[in-house]
């Protein structure tokens, strides 16, 4: 019995009634209402109504390569599906979970749409329409003020980690403003500081040939980073060896050959106790280490004294345990590797604990191998220069300079400038320019950076949705999402998949008046006078940028992603490394010249009291902080969060599993529901980051779950000036009154 | 109603191959297949299963988790219960690919193949208000594209196409890749009854004995039962009857042309039979009429 | 005296040595703007496109420490001893062999 030959059906109604326009206006009454259906790929059969736009993601800092479906023209253009692009090696043809929610973005209600006015109290959530032209006036003539009356200086931009943020950063330049601050020093900075001193830059991982694998707080099947991810995966279905050492059973210690729960901040013991046997137990490339490295008897002299038994006493691991996974590590050499991480915003001696990963992994001799550490391929594309004025009533330096002696100079530090905005010391900063980053959500100690907003004269915040800091901001400025806009070309490393070159093309048209930061810059350089920064197109400067490989333009037409295919190994050919002794350096003769340590010297943690415990966060692969919240797609597998305990711990404070909780820190005070897992040490808590948002409006994030940034304490690295979360000690108790 | 039992054992059947071992539950799949198929919020073509041993297990001073994944979906059954539950053969196979589609211009709603489904593949469209399932996103394969949750998997766990080549493919792919080899394809299927699923795994997966044994819904078990049987039996010898009474009409018609069969249809106004007369003229013996008949009365 | 002559020597390779373990000082902001203000304008257009990457610091330190012989110098508009020490130390900081920090993207 064929069911195909039926007529009189529900989709033939359907269609009738969409040509009265009576669907489409059903639709629209639907698309801002909280669950606006997600455009339905299924319904369109046509084949030849379906066209393919190349873009990258922007659901998290990977800018996996993506291929949009799309539908339509004009405003009835609909994303059917963001598809992976498998031409690009280094997302390996994949795209995950917030990268298919995208789609999610376009008929999201809480969009921003026009610019906006404060009308009340900063976060007192009243708001007025405004026209673009009124906005970018405020906006010129607030900046020009604050310059008049403090100094260029007194402008602070942080623009987070974006294709158009090097536009804010030219602009703030133009401007005259050395303060310029990013998330990198909320996240990562650290471990590029350790590894550019030892290594002379930062290096890539090669996962894909590696056999034995450290992993050290990294949780890279859930904070997925391309190619490591997956290339990780595959390494151990190869056979690799998977170690991961974690206070907490990550997704990334469940697929592990062995998950050590290691005291939290007692990392460096572990290391210098693995550099200890392998030096002792003569297990290095004698050979290698002694022409490639710089200061290795200093080290060895350095960690006579970090015996397996003395790290067993710091870090908990059985010093048997310790002793086989520096064997183990050196055996399986040169392709092993500690695997550097990521986020390595926890102590105050954090950068001083990426050097002790750094040495690990110079006494592995794995530099410039396959399944080592790369050294990354130069892929430079053409620009358009611009020439940064002098202002000689500026202030020296920026105004966290001089706090840490490592300081680098085009991240500065988030938790240093907002102490020196708020003390007014070296120099006043009152103003603040913001794009697509959310301080207030993800910043250390979220009462101090609302108090520091509170104390500037002026803050305007460019981005999709209103997130906390917009919610804190004077004028907030609609921008269109990464679907919505062209971009300029950009360079990728890969690792083991080699550099990628792609661009964004934009998919479908911004809702509302939404305008690309660089419009915004553009305009208000104009009205400030150094239009001259700004005296181009994104298309002129896409057609530069074209212009940098041959066939570069072609490709990513067909294609959608160009990759150059440089040599990935072997780089250095003998060339000095960028340090100063021209070698890698174990001994870092920089940090001797500066009085720091030159030796990574372990500080053990401070003892956690009995009624409290160590906050640790983290995310799945369903999160990105704060940028994925209020997505429906998403909240139905990453909604809310809650605290994870051990159920001993648990126990002790007469709380059961799912019980409401209160946790308090020294700076703040947040609610959420209780997990009891064995998947944590007992002196361990943990949750998610990216919940617990103080903006209310249409969408769904508003108040769920507890806030990272409310409880997390702002200590920082003592060379970088990272910040440094977890050192916050916390107390756990059921709510009161709760149910 | 159909039977499933029917599928011609083609090596061109669509299946999937799955790797369960690399799975890392980043949902990619469950989203991905949302949005290609409009799935509703809260309802799900797909589903990622786990099988968690718990950490109890604290060997020599560390801890091997064995967290088990298992992606899953629809499983394209040759012997589909969901097939023999439709009532109007909405739920149809095609043949040349194996796969199960619902023609939602026919399902009515019944919630049958919902019931009947042992892994749980099928839900009432939230929107829709029919039954909704995995056909291997048979728009996108129209397009040329890979099914939505094959294309987006990070650790490329599945592995799609007709099964043999799908297999083989799988095979290739672990090999160049030195990971162990594909030994065997493991279904998972309800007790006592193979419902040949085409949704394969690798060599091992877990949870393994999950779906319940497929119970039709209640209508469709009495109609396919001895109550139904009797039904359609009764209805066959009703039939039969019928049947027989037109036959045995028919040849009296024509061994008696002009027989009473044709007097009742020609009464004028006073009621009477035309071949009466109120003066109560003889009238033809129809052969029908009692032989008692008083005058004037019909029989 | 050859005792004497030594000693000088060792003091003299000892304070060159010293001098070449401490980096250019200056302020490399300034610097960035004075070279291109005063030395981009040549370099780039019609003289060689000289860039901080065209040298390792040692080659840079050499230069700001002997900066008469350098070949154009003559062509130098008027520069201060604070500016020669501002520019130099820009191209110090970015020279071939400085570490050159990755961003997040």
């Amino acid at each position: 019995m064929s069911a195909k030959h039926h007529r009189l059906s529900r989709r033939a109604f359907l269609k009738s009634a969409a040509a009265t326009g009576i669907a489409a206006v059903a639709a629209e009454v639907h698309a801002r209402g909280k669950d606006a259906p997600i455009p339905d790929a299924s319904e369109v059969t046509d084949p030849k109504a379906y066209e393919n736009v190349f873009t990258a993601c922007d659901m998290c800092f990977n800018r996996c390569a993506v291929i949009a479906r799309v539908n339509g023209e004009g405003q009835d253009r609909k994303i059917l599906k963001l598809d992976p692009n498998p031409k690009c090696s280094k997302s390996r043809g994949m795209l995950c979970a917030r990268g298919n929610a995208g789609v999610a973005l376009i008929n999201s209600p809480d969009r921003l749409t026009r610019p906006l006015l404060r009308t009340g109290p900063r976060g007192g959530n009243l708001w007025r329409p405004i026209s673009w032209e009124e906005a970018l006036d405020r906006t010129a003539q607030a900046m020009r003020e604050i310059g008049a009356r403090y100094s260029r200086c007194g402008m602070l931009f942080t623009a987070g980690a974006d294709t158009q943020s090097r536009f804010v950063h030219r602009f703030a330049e133009a401007y005259g403003s050395f303060n310029i601050t990013s998330h990198e020093s909320l996240c990562l900075l650290s471990v590029n500081r350790a590894f550019m001193d030892t290594f002379g830059e930062v290096p890539q991982v090669d996962l894909l040939h590696c056999d034995h694998i450290v992993m050290l707080g990294a949780n890279r099947f859930e904070s997925l980073v391309m190619p490591d991810s997956a290339d990780l995966m595959q390494a151990v279905r190869r056979g690799a060896k998977l170690v991961v050492l974690d206070p907490r059973c990550t997704k990334t210690a469940e697929a592990a050959a062995e998950w050590h729960a290691i005291r939290p901040g007692t990392d460096l013991a572990f290391l210098l106790a693995l550099c200890r046997v392998i030096l002792e137990e003569d297990l290095y490339d004698r050979a290698w280490i002694e022409s490639n490295t710089h200061g290795l008897e200093a080290l060895r002299a350095h960690v006579a004294s970090c015996t397996p038994a003395w790290a067993e006493q710091e870090t908990g691991i059985k010093a048997a345990h310790i002793v086989r996974a520096a064997r183990e590590l050196a055996a399986a050499a040169p392709r092993a590797v500690v695997y550097p991480g990521r986020r390595s915003s926890d102590y105050e001696d954090s950068t001083q604990i990426r050097r002790g990963f750094a040495v690990v992994n110079a006494l592995l001799a794995n530099f410039d191998r396959p399944g080592g550490l790369m050294s990354t391929p130069a892929v430079k594309l053409r620009d358009i220069p611009f020439e940064a004025p002098w202002f000689d009533d500026n202030p020296a330096d920026r105004v966290d300079a001089g706090r840490v002696p490592l300081l680098f100079n085009d991240e500065g530090s988030f938790v240093l400038t907002r102490d020196a905005v708020l003390s007014g010391q070296p120099y006043p900063v009152k103003g603040w320019f913001i794009y697509k980053t959310n301080p207030m959500g993800t910043a250390p100690d979220r009462e101090k950076t609302a108090a520091m907003m509170r104390s500037l004269d002026f803050i305007v915040s460019v981005d999709i949705m209103m997130s906390d800091t917009a919610f804190m901001s004077d004028i907030v400025l609609p921008a269109p999402c990464y679907l919505e806009r062209d971009d300029p070309l950009f360079v990728l490393q890969g690792g083991p998949a080699g550099p990628c070159i792609l661009t964004r093309n934009r998919v479908v048209p911004p809702p509302g008046e939404c305008r690309p930061v660089f419009d915004v810059v553009k305009a208000l350089a104009g009205k400030l006078d150094i239009g001259n920064a700004f005296d181009f197109t994104l298309h002129e400067l896409r057609e530069r940028q074209l212009e940098s490989f041959p066939g570069l333009k072609t490709t990513l037409e067909e294609d959608g992603v160009f990759e150059p295919s440089p040599a990935l190994y072997g780089l250095k050919k003998g060339r000095p490394y960028k340090t100063p002794s021209g070698r890698i350096e174990l001994y870092s003769t920089l940090y001797q010249q500066k009085g720091l340590d030159p030796l990574p010297v372990y500080t053990p943690p401070a003892a956690v009291p009995a009624d409290s415990f160590v906050l640790v966060a983290g995310r799945t692969a369903c999160i990105t902080q704060t940028q994925s919240q209020n997505n429906r797609l998403l909240a139905e597998f990453a909604g809310t969060n809650t605290l994870w305990i051990h159920p001993a711990a648990a126990a002790r404070l007469g709380i059961g599993n799912g019980d409401e909780v209160t946790v308090r820190s020294s700076v703040g005070t947040e609610h959420l529901r209780a997990e009891l897992t064995k998947g944590i040490r007992p002196d361990t808590v943990y949750m998610h980051s990216g919940f617990g948002a103080l903006a209310s409006g249409p969408g769904l994030a508003a108040g769920t779950g507890a806030s990272i940034a409310a409880l997390f304490e702002s200590a920082y690295d003592a060379l970088c000036g990272n910040a440094a979360l977890h050192t916050t000690r916390v107390t756990v108790q059921r709510r009161e009154g709760a149910a | 109603m159909n039977s499933g039992k029917s599928l011609p054992e083609t090596r061109s059947v669509s299946g999937m191959v799955i790797d369960a071992s690399r799975c890392i539950d980043c949902k990619a799949c469950l989203v991905s297949c949302k949005v290609a198929n409009g799935v509703p919020a809260g309802q799900s073509r797909n589903w990622i299963k786990t099988e968690n041993p718990g950490l109890d297990a604290l060997t020599s001073g560390f801890v091997k988790p064995r967290v088990r994944y298992q992606p899953g979906g629809c499983m394209q059954c040759a012997d589909a219960p969901c097939l023999n539950a439709c009532p109007t053969g909405a739920t149809y196979r095609t043949p040349e690919d194996g796969v199960i589609h619902v023609d939602k211009g026919l399902c009515i709603g019944c919630g049958n193949c919902i019931q009947a489904c042992p892994y749980g593949a099928r839900f009432r469209h939230a929107r829709q208000n029919v039954a909704d399932k995995c056909d291997f996103c048979a728009p996108r394969r129209a397009r040329g594209l890979m099914p939505a949750c094959v294309d987006t998997c990070i650790t490329k766990a599945r592995t799609f196409g007709p099964l043999d080549a799908a297999t083989r493919a799988a095979a290739k792919r672990f090999a160049e890749e030195g990971a162990p080899p594909v030994t065997k394809l493991v279904r998972i299927e309800p007790p006592a009854y193979e419902t040949g699923p085409k949704l394969l795994y690798v060599n091992d997966t877990a949870p393994r004995n999950w779906p319940a044994y497929p119970e039709q819904p209640l209508p469709v078990r009495i109609m396919t039962g001895p109550p139904g049987r009797m039904l359609f039996a009764a209805s066959g010898a009703s039939l039969f009857a019928v049947l027989l009474m037109g036959i045995t009409q028919f040849r009296e018609r024509r061994m008696h042309p002009h027989s009473a069969s044709e007097q009742h249809t020609d009464r004028n106004a006073s009621g009477l039979c035309p071949e009466q007369s109120e003066d109560g003229a003889e009238r033809r013996d129809s052969g029908l009429r009692p032989k008692t008949g008083r005058k004037g009365e019909t029989p | 005296m050859r005792r004497a002559v030594l000693i000088s020597l060792c003091l003299l390779c000892c304070i060159l040595l010293a001098d070449l373990s401490f980096a250019v000082e200056g302020n490399t902001r300034k610097g960035k703007f004075l070279y291109r203000k005063n030395c981009r304008s040549c370099h780039g257009v019609s003289a060689s496109d000289l860039s901080p990457l065209s040298k390792t610091q040692a080659a840079w330190k050499a230069a700001a420490a002997s900066h008469e012989s350098i070949p154009c110098v003559k062509d130098w508009p008027q520069l201060s001893a604070g500016d020669r020490a501002d520019i130099f130390s820009y191209l110090y900081a970015f020279a071939a062999d400085s570490p050159t920090p990755a961003k997040c993207d």
